[in-house]
């Protein structure tokens, strides 16, 4: 018989600048993965805006071992620079996730539907039971009465978001909080040698 | 399927990647040694005392190691580096031994100062093998991630790859020893 060595457990009484975690990834966990893709673009495009962002990559590590039932991106239908949007969405559909695009709801074009498609999808799954943990890839502090039902029906909430983009209403509300900026997920290419600019 | 102990208890030195994962081998014998999932993690490099369960199936025979001790042996680990880069200044101020990160899901990263800047974005390694890669940093610009993978697009050469980019990264210090550490098979580094 293999007992388990409960050591490393030990080792994060030692962290205390990091918020403890109790909840470790299992494969068994069904794993809802959302992205508000509103949230995270604007961030991308004023920072990051010649760079190779693999989102492949980011729902591969978001997900990690666990089952991943769904990987839902949520986008508005109106952009101010539409070709660079239609790539975006272009990227997202490759890279595993189900687009899911919202019409504007007023006359100025503005997507507060976005929010409400999010919450939606994820309010359905949790009380349909079909996932026990909702992966919410966004930093939006509107999120945070949704994290809290869904903690009443039972699910696990994990936020991924740029430092700069995440509220702190919802980093406090989360189960667990990963920042994207330190995850690697920018991919360097041996042709950008001499412009790169990492 | 786990068969039986193995008795005793064995010294491994986790040295090389196989199959994606960090393996090594008892001495005297060339079945390969893996470190069992509910074990303590191991890294490459690490020597350690560990209990073995042999492992039969269709793809031969291995074991699995539940490590118990570390076993410290830094003239051991790092012969080759130190010989491939004496060219070079050596930049000694990093002590990693006092740095060891928390990433942002709370995992408590041992770095060991096996790589090395060796200046025009080129990175040393003897754990690099000749072989491609994919590579990938962090938006924030402070880790970089080797995965080695058949069809990558960074080639690397008698343990030297070059990244694009990597003297912004890498302060263009020359010698610089750089902390890494694996996960799953591919290795990340970390600058400050």
């Amino acid at each position: 018989m293999i007992v388990r060595n409960t050591i490393p457990t030990y080792d994060e009484l030692a962290i205390r600048e990091s918020p403890y975690c109790p909840y470790k990834p299992k494969p068994a966990d069904r794993t809802l993965v959302l992205l508000d893709l509103r949230n995270i673009s604007k961030k991308l495009f004023n920072d990051y805006p010649d760079e190779d962002f693999d989102f492949r990559k980011l729902l591969m590590d978001a997900v990690g071992i666990r089952d991943c039932v769904a990987a839902i991106a949520v986008d508005g239908t109106f952009y101010e620079d539409e070709d660079r949007h239609t790539r975006l969405q272009k990227d997202i559909r490759s890279s595993g996730f189900r687009l899911d695009l919202v019409p504007a709801t007023n006359g100025s074009g503005k997507q507060e539907g976005t929010d409400v498609e999010i919450t939606l999808v994820a309010y359905d799954y949790a009380v349909e039971k079909r996932c026990d943990c909702v992966l919410l890839i966004t930093g939006d502090g509107d999120f945070s009465p949704l994290v809290r039902r869904l903690h009443e029906k039972g699910v696990l909430v994990e936020v991924m978001s740029f430092k700069d983009c995440l509220s702190g209403c919802l980093e406090r509300t989360a189960d667990k909080v990963k920042l994207i900026d330190r995850m690697p997920l920018i991919r360097i290419r041996p042709d950008e040698c001499e412009e790169a600019d990492l | 399927m786990i068969t039986h102990e193995k008795e005793g208890t064995f010294t491994v030195r986790f040295d090389r990647m196989a199959d994606g994962r960090i393996a090594g081998r008892i001495e005297g014998e060339d079945t390969p040694v893996y470190v069992h999932k509910d074990s303590l993690p191991a890294s490459l490099g690490e020597t350690w005392t560990c209990r073995l369960f042999e492992n039969s199936g269709p793809g031969g025979v291995n074991y699995f190691a539940i490590l118990l001790d570390r076993l410290e042996d830094e003239a051991a680990e790092e012969p080759k580096d130190e010989q491939a880069v004496e060219e070079f200044t050596i930049n000694e101020d990093i002590d990693v031994d006092d740095y060891d990160p928390v990433l942002a899901d709370g995992r408590k990263m041992k770095w060991r100062k096996i790589f090395r800047y060796m200046g025009e974005d080129t990175l040393y390694s003897d754990l690099l093998d000749d072989k491609p890669f994919i590579a990938y940093s962090s938006p924030d610009r402070k880790l970089i991630q080797l995965i080695p993978c058949d069809w990558g697009d960074m080639f690397c050469n008698d343990g030297m790859i070059r990244i694009a980019g990597l003297d912004s990264l890498a302060n263009r210090e020359k010698g610089l020893l750089i902390p890494y550490s694996t996960d799953k098979g591919t290795f990340i580094l970390h600058f400050r």
